[in-house]
């Protein structure tokens, strides 16, 4: 079972957040940058994929909200493919202000 | 080729040194006067005569600094600083020859010898710092056969001298903005009988136009001759723009961006057809023989997939993993040689931004839930989470190794969509 979780701060920056992130589960994060997406930050560990992304970002190619259903959240925080979800959870409850807001999973 | 002319530095420079040579001259006749006298000799004529040389070279300063201020003052084009370079000694001597040579450069154009054309701009290209003579020039030749002459120089180092005496010229304002429409609006028109000669039958297709640009894309030497690039989003150039400025020089390629293009694509002076709903600006771009800007803007291939036998792999794999693929097109900064925001260019932590349309896909992701955006026109960029979703972890993996780059996916519902989002390097299906 593959999780992929979403989760938002209204209130870090996403440089701010790589750093807490990278702090609390011992990774790295790049910077990177995509027309569709915008800069972001991508940190991979196995099958593992975390990426921090600017939900609004009015330069972004197409101008639009990356998650609509969360607007209010500046900053996007992906933790795609893992199999430890819950722990990883648990670890990044210790960033202030970063939410989780939704998970999906696949076979 | 003689004018009457001069250029100001240089004749300001020469006339310093007649006056040092003059006072030199005086100088010396005196030590000469002296020696002479020491030497008791009284019949010496040797310090007149250098006397007189020095009182000539002074009258040849004053007599060229005359001239210089004659010129400087019939050149009144322009506020602020003069530019540097040759100018005419009039107005009217300065665009009798841009008439001459208009004609002549038309007649080269027309003709195709290359060789004479490069010769012919070598030759002017001292005077076309004259922007009366520049203008002239461009005036006579009018749009329609100053877009022949870019296209004909196209490729070649004189397409940077046109397009800097352009540049100038619109700059001091004695080249309209119509000028320039003019301009695009030929090249659209060419690029549009271009469509029209492989099309005789009217009407085409969306897809048919798709296919004769990827066809076009795919067999460049099926392009005809003087091709060049029209863009339908002057997007990746603003950060080279100045504000107001609509003509530059960007790398080695002259850049003219107009407000009425009308044309949609793209691919190597190949037009898809026109679009009014994306006629709000167009670009026309002549590279010279060696651009220093990324290749991407420029170059038919993507950046980091430009060596042709990469590409085909990455087309491959797209082709063997997606059956039913329609067409794509590969965008962003990989395609422009530029990033959207900052104007840096393609570099190592760029991105492969995909853009493909797959019928199954579509209907796929939809099913899924994904909430398609632009009018139901595409998706968002796909994340990790729809990728897998749609089955397509292992092509995105493979696409991704073969770039040497992430490859980001965006599914869309036709390649109209595609080609209306922006300058695009297209990907043919099979």
């Amino acid at each position: 079972m593959k999780y992929y979780d979403l989760y938002g701060t209204r209130v870090m920056s996403a440089g701010n957040l790589a750093g807490a992130v990278a702090s609390v589960l011992g990774i790295s994060f790049n910077a990177r940058d995509s027309q569709f997406v915008g800069p972001y930050f991508h940190a991979a560990s196995g099958d593992e994929i975390l990426d921090i992304e600017l939900n609004d970002f009015p330069d972004r190619d197409e101008d639009e909200l990356l998650e609509p259903d969360f607007a209010d959240y500046q900053v996007l925080l992906r933790v795609s493919r893992t199999e430890r979800a819950d722990e990883i959870r648990n670890r990044l409850g210790e960033i202030p202000g970063l939410d989780h807001l939704r998970r999906k999973t696949l076979e | 080729m003689t004018f009457v002319g001069l250029d100001p530095d240089r004749a300001g420079a020469l006339a310093d040194r007649l006056d040092e040579a003059a006072r030199d001259l005086d100088a010396r006749a005196g030590s000469v006067a002296v020696l002479l006298v020491q030497a008791g000799i009284s019949s010496s004529t040797a310090p007149a005569e250098l006397r007189d040389v020095a009182a000539w070279a002074a009258y040849r300063s004053r007599d060229l600094r005359r001239r210089i201020d004659q010129v400087v003052a019939a050149d009144h084009i322009g506020a602020g600083p003069r530019a540097p370079g040759f100018r005419f000694a009039t107005g009217k001597g300065a665009a009798d020859a841009a008439h001459d040579v208009a004609d002549k450069l038309a007649e080269i154009a027309k003709n195709g010898d290359k060789k004479a054309l490069d010769a012919e701009l070598r030759a002017i290209a001292p005077y076309l710092s004259d922007v009366r003579f520049a203008s002239a020039l461009f005036k006579r030749l009018g749009p329609k056969r100053m877009l022949e002459l870019l296209s004909a120089a196209q490729g070649r180092p004189g397409v940077a001298v046109l397009g800097g005496a352009l540049a100038a010229a619109h700059a001091s304002k004695t080249i309209s903005d119509k000028f320039l429409d003019g301009i695009l609006e030929a090249a659209a028109k060419r690029a549009a009988a271009v469509d029209a000669y492989m099309h005789p039958y009217g009407a085409v297709s969306e897809r048919d136009r798709a296919s004769v640009a990827l066809d076009e894309y795919m067999h460049r030497a099926g392009s005809p001759p003087g091709t060049y690039k029209v863009l339908e989003s002057t997007a990746p150039l603003v950060p080279y723009l100045e504000a107001g400025t609509r003509v530059a020089i960007i790398g080695g390629a002259v850049v003219i961006v107009a407000g009425a293009g009308a044309c949609v694509v793209l691919s190597e002076g190949t037009c898809l057809g026109p679009a009014a709903a994306l006629a709000e600006q167009g670009a026309v771009v002549f590279s010279s023989e060696d651009p220093s800007l990324a290749t991407g803007l420029f170059e038919t291939l993507p950046l980091s997939l430009e060596d042709e036998a990469t590409f085909s792999r990455f087309l491959e794999s797209v082709r063997a993993a997606l059956p039913s693929f329609q067409g794509g097109a590969i965008r962003g900064s990989s395609a422009t040689g530029v990033k959207w925001v900052t104007g840096e260019p393609f570099d190592d932590a760029s991105d492969i931004d995909l853009a493909i349309v797959v019928d199954q896909l579509f209907t796929k992701a939809e099913e899924l839930g994904i909430k398609f955006r632009s009018g139901g026109g595409r998706t968002p960029p796909l994340q990790p989470a729809d990728i897998d979703a749609l089955g397509l972890t292992d092509v995105v993996t493979e696409l991704s190794e073969i770039a040497g780059h992430p490859v980001k996916f965006m599914l869309y519902r036709s390649m109209d969509d595609i080609v209306a989002r922006g300058p695009a390097i297209l990907l043919p299906k099979a």
